[in-house]
């Protein structure tokens, strides 16, 4: 049993800069990562993601990141991620972004949906990037919905 | 005198003693000249010898310098050039304007406008171009104390405000802000380490990285 709603704003545009911010940041050529360590933050346009750790998976022959043509695959984000948008927000313990599929998933324990007043409580929030259309699941136990009565007015 | 004795013959019309005998004394001269000059330049010889290999020995082997002048203490050495192979085989090269050394500690050295050629891995040479540096001859490595930029041949560039290279070994690191850019990033820290070669590039404190959109839409849909 899922909820869908829309997380217009979580579309990852390609036509703003990103930008990231973190206390360290080491990128391995072996691994092809890059890991965002402490305090990060990556801000494009209205959407802003929070976590404690990111590692940026690349792709890209030989040195691609020294030679600046790295192709970004996945993106897994741990550690508490807090993910705001407009004006819908959701948190969870950790995120995987996978930029081929065009889709970002998060996870855990508690992954709370919110817009405005509207709380939506689940495991699993599932957005697809292009289309924003967001599916959050209870894996089993019960999607808690709590509706704005404000909002069901509009 | 001595061809005369050579041809053996004694010709009547040189009287015997006049002239044999000023032939001797003036042989007897040379001698005693011979007597001391000849010590006189081996001793030369060999100091000139002994300086050369002095000089030598101060230098790395593989150093070419344009000239060399000793002054107040130390070799001041014009336009030096050093090249070799790293621990992969692939060439490094540095060139300064001018390098001092001083003669007591002569494994430092000390550069003016530097540029380097430090092989970070197979693929990958960072082109160094800075003020000064200090050149610690025994180990290869190189203090940069001043403001300097590397350039990465894949079109990368870092500008430091201080650092210390290990050439051979190619690994850099640097306690003071850096700012990398790219084609289509930038990276700005505190600090950077360069390791394994070139292989692991770690930023600390403060990290700013800005993707241009370009990168993005490489990977959009």
């Amino acid at each position: 049993q899922a909820t869908k709603s829309n997380l217009n704003g979580l579309k990852l545009s390609n036509d703003q800069p990103i930008q990231i911010e973190s206390d360290a940041l080491e990128i391995r050529e072996q691994d092809k990562t890059a890991l965002f360590s402490g305090n990060v933050k990556v801000v494009q346009g209205t959407t802003t993601l929070q976590s404690g750790n990111m590692t940026v998976h690349y792709r890209g022959e030989g040195t691609s990141v020294t030679n600046g043509n790295a192709d970004i695959e996945k993106i897994d984000v741990t550690d508490k991620v807090f993910l705001s948008s407009g004006t819908q927000q959701a948190t969870a313990d950790k995120g995987t972004f996978n930029l081929d599929s065009q889709i970002f998933v998060l996870e855990g324990d508690r992954v709370v949906l919110s817009e405005g007043q509207n709380v939506f409580v689940g495991c699993k929030l599932t957005v697809q990037m292009n289309s924003g259309e967001a599916k959050l699941d209870s894996c089993g136990g019960r999607v808690q919905i709590q509706l704005d009565p404000k909002s069901q007015k509009k | 005198m001595l061809n005369r004795v050579d041809n053996g013959t004694m010709t009547a019309d040189n009287p015997p003693g006049g002239d044999a005998y000023r032939l001797a004394v003036s042989h007897s001269a040379r001698v005693k000249r011979l007597k001391v000059l000849l010590p006189v330049i081996a001793f030369v010889i060999s100091l000139a010898f002994a300086g050369v290999s002095v000089v030598r020995a101060y230098l790395p082997e593989n150093l070419q310098i344009a000239s060399a002048k000793i002054e107040n203490g130390k070799v001041v050495m014009e336009k030096p050039a050093i090249a070799g192979r790293n621990g992969d085989g692939i060439s490094y090269s540095m060139r300064a304007e001018r390098a001092l050394q001083d003669i007591k500690n002569p494994n430092i050295i000390a550069l003016e406008t530097i540029t380097a050629a430090v092989p970070l891995n197979e693929k990958t040479i960072a082109r160094v171009e800075a003020l000064s540096g200090v050149f610690d001859r025994s180990s290869d490595l190189l203090d940069m104390d001043k403001p300097f930029t590397i350039k990465l041949s894949t079109g990368i560039e870092a500008s430091f405000q201080s650092a210390h290279l290990d050439i051979k070994g190619g690994k850099m690191e640097s306690t003071e802000p850096v700012a990398i850019k790219a084609q289509e990033a930038s990276i700005v820290a505190q600090s950077l380490k360069i390791t394994d070669k070139g292989r692991i590039i770690t930023f600390e404190g403060a990290v700013r990285v800005n993707i241009e959109p370009s990168a993005i839409r490489k990977t959009g849909n």
